[in-house]
């Protein structure tokens, strides 16, 4: 029977750059909830509903692509529609506390398929 | 009179659903086959197929193609699991069995989809010759012969981006002018476009412009690089025909991008991989 270990105590986590990504990411979404962009489209539907508190779950937010491409050799922002910085939603899920994103759909998609859905509700209440 | 590619893009918003029903043209497109003399040929290459929300299936005909009933009936797969565009663009036909059209012959390209969802499918033509019109086109064994040369023939291979926004009701979007973000092709070289990544999936991209006759090239949107980073050289391989567009750097102003997608992905950054000629490129 092999003697067990001591338990040893971790060393401190340095905040290595996917975390520091996250928080950056964090702060985005802040902002544009701040700024009353976040599910601004979709204002009737619950999609921007946080989890952040509970220590498991999903949340389905608006956040900025930060994706630029090269306009007269300077690195630009992809604009949308409205000339703002482009967003996207995207599915986060919390475990055990971390927040993780898992899927990301772009803004404009988001939006077709929430025309889709009118036309759906539009057609029921014609045929009912 | 030098071979041309093109396509027929066609689409519908809102299906009525559970039921065949027809997609209509897009701008600048036309179902009926550009009519061509009885020495020369055309056929239907490649059909790319995509859905909003739903798998569907597809159908091409004509009285001479197939026939007027489902003529070439396809199944559309939707994948969801895949960001930005769930599974589009489907590549429906065989890779290089190519099926013939007739001259000025109409074509209808029906779905059976889902009530509420957006259809669009792009059919891409080869013609061997229209009277009056004509693409540079360079084969496969032409610039791997090139590319090859690398440094000691002066060629080089550039990637050369540019965002495409589709169009947000499933027709083509606004057309994007290939010097509009990356202007580094040298003046008055002829480069062959090899392929293209793009980083997003939609479901098809067409390239037009002095040197394609102004007939619109398709380029599908697919997802996974390895299809789209040599599209063309491998379609040139594949049937042993010229298929490689080549661009005059002079023409970059001129020679424009648009897209085609049912379920408005949004901006999609598409890069160009072109190899640059030593000599002008004379076919």
């Amino acid at each position: 029977m092999s003697e067990q270990a001591p338990e040893q105590t971790p060393p401190p986590v340095e905040p290595d750059a996917a975390t520091a990504e996250h928080q950056a990411l964090e702060q985005r979404v802040a902002a544009l909830e701040a700024a009353g962009q976040s599910g601004s489209d979709t204002a009737d539907t619950p999609a921007s509903e946080s989890s952040q508190s509970s220590s498991s779950g999903f949340s389905f937010e608006l956040v900025p692509t930060g994706r630029t491409h090269t306009v007269n050799g300077v690195e630009t922002p992809i604009l949308d529609d409205a000339g703002e910085p482009e967003s996207e939603w995207t599915l986060f899920a919390t475990a055990d506390g971390t927040k993780v994103p898992l899927l990301t759909k772009p803004a404009s998609f988001v939006a077709n398929h929430k025309i889709r859905e009118q036309r759906l509700a539009e057609r029921a209440k014609q045929s009912g | 009179m030098p071979p041309v590619i093109t396509s027929i893009g066609a689409f519908k918003q809102n299906l009525t659903g559970g039921a065949f029903e027809a997609l209509a043209a897009g701008t600048r497109d036309s179902l009926t086959i550009i009519s061509f003399p009885d020495a020369q040929s055309a056929w239907v290459e490649e059909v790319f197929a995509g859905n909003s929300a739903h798998k569907m299936e597809v159908a091409v005909f004509s009285q001479r193609f197939g026939d007027n009933q489902f003529g070439l009936r396809m199944e559309s797969m939707f994948n969801p699991t895949l960001s930005g565009a769930d599974g589009v663009p489907q590549a429906l036909l065989p890779r290089t069995l190519d099926i013939p059209v007739w001259s000025a012959d109409t074509l209808n390209v029906q779905v059976n989809g889902t009530a509420a969802d957006n259809a669009d499918v792009v059919l891409q033509l080869y013609y061997t010759g229209i009277p009056g019109a004509g693409q540079r086109l360079a084969s496969a064994p032409q610039v791997e012969q090139m590319v090859a040369m690398g440094i000691s023939g002066n060629s080089r291979v550039l990637g050369i981006e540019v965002t495409v926004t589709p169009g947000a009701t499933g027709n083509y979007g606004t057309a994007v002018a290939l010097n509009t973000n990356d202007d580094r092709l040298q003046a008055d070289y002829d480069y062959a476009l090899i392929g293209y990544t793009c980083d997003q999936p939609a479901l098809s991209f067409g390239i037009s412009g002095p040197d394609t006759g102004f007939y619109r090239i398709p380029m599908p949107g697919h997802w996974d690089a390895r299809h789209t980073a040599d599209w063309f050289l491998q379609a040139s391989r594949w049937r042993g025909t010229p298929h490689i567009p080549v661009i005059n750097a002079n023409n970059k102003a001129t020679t424009f991008i648009d897209g085609f997608d049912p379920a408005n992905p949004g901006a999609t950054k598409l890069t160009l991989y072109f190899a640059q000629f030593p000599q002008r490129f004379t076919g």
